[in-house]
């Protein structure tokens, strides 16, 4: 019997029709589920350098291994895919995204889902139990992701049906396209999915899953709720509640990490009209409430209503980007949130290459004429509602950009390709990387090439701190995490902001830990282990060992800390596997020349640029850790073997993927 | 004193965590469809998202009770609770459709009645309900902690009015 999984994988051929189950499976459940389950999905059913457009790469839709189990904060899916966004590589691209879709597919009775091949029409996959349908989407084809749950919902007839869809952007194929399910997926994987011509996958089920060990469940469930009381009391109004302050956009102006415009600026708060608009007002005019995903009691999606729009979430990294565009109308801030979650597109890939057009713009570089009259004056909303609904209907400069911001960019001339700071065609997360290394290497060496799944920002502490009352980090607090990574890392500079020393251990002990999490199908924020900062500083229980109590109550799976750390690494050797096979090399891993050589003009971090020299040997040194050569960051056999990836390792020597053994000795 | 569940249905976040965890306890599986509480949700994704939590009010005039034909429900003297006796239940369901809240249904299990029991008095999905939609008062203070809740925005309304006079 099956404890804690479902115990089956769906695998549906949209060309052909046919359904069938196999068993989710010894192999497959070495990488638990959720993300790293997919990969292993992945990684069974791609070939090398397969494209997104080929009717034999697959689409994963996974739920994590936890979901829907009773423990609380486990409730994450999975959706990935041979990515259409990362232009120069492809290769793998996933996102997890909360909600109540996976403990929905659980209680129908899969832990995961292959779609295979492409409709002839606009189809949607419905999921009830046993039955298993591929019905005409005609209806919905074209329509928004917000009329799309409704309508479906309607159309099978069931208020607790569970949607997963695509909006139009989905559709045409942008590559910025998302996957919607309530309002919270970031990283773009929708196009994959609309080449399939695939419009949703509704799932519904009554079944239930089997626990381990009920009682014990029950037991961390009430530890953690006390847990997070308490950390409520210590915390107070940083917890990310939408109450008093929004963590969200608080947080983030620590240490000015935020970046204004196309990384032109960071002294911005502090001029009264930015604080006015980010700190004061908007809560009291816009918040409604906090929703939460399955089984949450820490509900971190602040609800916002725009009066005579609607309401939108404003959620947590992928709306960091209003002062890329020197926005400081929140309100135009919610609706444009609100629209590309509508057209089903990442904002934080469309806010960002409209920062772009607008330095551009700025700079005299691009004209009107060039991005077909629209004006991209800085602070003016205007162009992200334009170029949102271009990128999504392919309209005008829309069309080469829904292919890329590098496609656009080639359009546009020299300086265009200057100004655009991409990784693999990705446009990079809002975090300014000058100022932060461990975040920089994280960024390029994370499987999907851009993640918030490799990084050490969550506790970095900022040893200039710009920003007084972040709530998140007294001094006490500091100190003691000071101690911790002194013990854990050697030094304590591994978990300050500005510093190379120690990084590398301390992404590796945080990735393992974001990969745990991701495939049990926690929640990142309020127990996702491995978070980096002393026990107690942080926002839940992050613990290896309370992630391993609670795993092993569920599953009955005999695991402590190091057995969990372990699963945590398979699953990042498996994507590293992947992306290597499909072409990653050591010279691709790392920004562009921009952030090693232009300082930070401004504000508490001003003068900060990176080092190419400590850059590189921090990212030697993250190989020689992981067990991969540190010459050209292949794997090893004998570090696969160790994690019980043989067959792993046996693919990859096949395709001469795989670094010698000779190279260890050495090292 | 005895206790009733005190549902604030405008602090629901809308997780079901309460439905997983009463299935947990009451049949050692993660089943929220054989859950005695349940969340209706009424929503409409991009204008509103709205969850009332439904569960056995105990009432005080118990129309289940009244109208079960073999006298299966009874009220536990200790807590309050009406109980189902599953061996005299022959699942007619008649209690179901007699419900004003809808918080007795047929188990798809067990095919008897199945409804809340307080947990003996010791409610599970109370433990767990972080937003505190869920509480479990007194009798004594439930009345006037809801009045509370409600006059709040009404105390709010005064205020408005005296600030725009």
């Amino acid at each position: 019997m099956d404890y804690g999984w479902a115990g089956k994988t769906l695998h549906v051929d949209l060309s052909t029709g046919k359904v069938s189950t196999v068993p989710w499976d010894k192999e497959g459940k070495r990488f638990l589920g959720g993300r790293g389950g997919n990969a292993w999905l992945f990684w069974k059913h791609t070939k090398a350098n397969m494209g997104p457009y080929d009717p034999e790469a697959p689409v994963i839709f996974g739920s994590g291994a936890l979901a829907a189990t009773g423990l609380i904060g486990a409730s994450r899916m999975e959706v990935t895919v041979v990515s259409a966004a990362k232009t120069e590589t492809h290769s793998i691209g996933n996102v997890g995204m909360g909600g109540h879709w996976a403990p929905e597919l659980k209680y129908a009775g899969y832990d995961n889902i292959v779609v295979k091949g492409r409709a002839e029409k606009p189809v949607y996959l419905y999921v009830f139990n046993d039955e298993v349908e591929i019905r005409d989407a005609s209806g919905v084809w074209g329509k928004g992701t917000f009329d799309t749950e409704t309508l479906l919902k309607e159309e099978v007839g069931d208020e607790d049906a569970q949607v997963a869809s695509i909006g139009p952007a989905g559709e045409n194929l942008a590559v910025q396209a998302t996957v919607e399910h309530g309002y919270r997926s970031g990283t773009p994987v929708g196009s994959s999915v609309g080449y399939k011509r695939l419009k949703a996958v509704v799932v519904r089920g009554t079944g239930a899953v089997n626990v381990h060990d009920p009682e014990m469940v029950l037991e961390l469930n009430r530890r953690l709720v006390e847990t997070v009381k308490d950390t409520k009391k210590r915390m107070g109004e940083a917890i990310p509640r939408g109450e008093g302050k929004d963590a969200y956009l608080q947080g983030f102006l620590v240490g000015d990490a935020g970046v204004v415009g196309n990384y032109e600026s960071h002294a911005w708060r502090d001029r009264p009209d930015v604080k006015k608009a980010y700190e004061e007002n908007y809560l009291e005019e816009y918040f409604v409430k906090n929703v939460g995903c399955f089984g949450c009691p820490f509900p971190c999606q602040p609800l916002y209503e725009i009066p005579g729009e609607g309401a939108c979430i404003w959620r947590c990294y992928p709306t960091y980007w209003p002062w890329k565009l020197w926005m400081t109308d929140l309100a135009s801030a919610f609706k444009a949130t609100r629209m590309m979650s509508d057209l089903g597109m990442d904002n934080k890939e469309v806010a960002t290459a409209v920062s772009w057009l607008m330095q551009l713009y700025d700079d005299g570089h691009v004209d009107g004429g060039d991005l077909d009259g629209v004006s991209f004056e800085k602070g003016n909303p205007e162009p992200l509602f334009e170029t949102a609904r271009k990128i999504a209907y392919r309209e005008g400069y829309g069309d080469a950009l829904a292919d890329g911001p590098v496609t656009l960019a080639k359009k546009l001339g020299k300086k265009a390709e200057d100004y655009l700071y991409h990784n693999q065609g990705l446009t990079l997360r809002t975090f300014e990387f000058r100022a932060e290394p461990g975040t920089a290497l994280g960024e390029v060496i994370s499987a999907r090439g851009n993640s918030l799944r490799a990084t050490t920002y969550h506790v970095v502490l900022w040893d200039k701190p710009a920003s007084e009352g972040y709530g998140g980090v007294d001094p006490k607090e500091r100190d003691a995490s000071y101690e911790w990574s002194r013990k854990m890392f050697g030094t304590e500079k591994a978990i300050m902001a500005t510093e190379y020393e120690g990084k590398p251990a301390a992404l590796i002990y945080e990735m393992n830990g974001a990969a745990i999490a991701d495939s049990l199908g926690y929640c990142t924020t309020m127990i996702r282990p491995g978070r980096t900062g002393a026990p107690g500083s942080q926002f839940g229980d992050t613990s290896y060992q309370f992630a391993a109590d609670r795993f092993k109550a569920a599953t009955g799976v005999d695991v402590d800390e190091a057995a969990l750390f372990t699963y945590g690494e398979r699953v990042c050797n498996l994507e590293r596997a992947i992306v290597i096979r499909d072409g990653r090399t050591k010279a691709m891993e790392t920004l562009p020349d921009f952030f090693f050589k232009t300082p930070i003009p401004d504000g508490a971090q001003a003068g900060r640029v990176l080092d190419r020299g400590l850059f590189e040997k921090m990212k030697d040194e993250y190989y020689t850790l992981r067990g991969w050569d540190p010459g050209t960051g292949m794997q090893r056999e004998s570090t696969l073997s160790r994690l019980g990836l043989a067959d792993v390792a046996k693919e990859l020597k096949k395709v001469k993927k795989l670094a010698s053994e000779k190279a260890v000795k050495e090292v | 004193m005895e206790k009733v569940l005190q549902v604030d249905m405008e602090k629901c976040t809308g997780c079901r965590t309460c439905e997983a965890v009463c299935s947990l306890r009451n049949t050692g599986r993660a089943d929220p469809a054989r859950s005695r509480i349940k969340v209706i949700r009424y929503e409409k994704r991009g204008e509103y998202h709205n969850f009332i939590p439904m569960v056995c009010q105990q009432c005080s005039t118990p129309l289940c009770m009244e109208v079960c034909p073999t006298n299966a429900i009874s009220r536990d003297p200790g807590t309050g609770a009406l109980l189902v006796d599953e061996k005299a239940c022959v699942g007619c369901r008649v209690c179901s459709m007699v419900c004003p809240v809808g918080g007795v249904s047929v188990d798809p299990v067990t095919s008897v009645a199945s409804k809340c029991d307080l947990c003996g008095g010791d409610p599970e999905c109370v433990k767990h309900c972080y937003a505190e939609a869920i509480r479990y008062v007194p009798v004594s203070k439930l009345d006037v902690s809801l009045k509370r809740a409600r006059s709040s925005k009404l105390s709010e309304l005064f205020a408005l009015m005296a600030s725009l006079r």
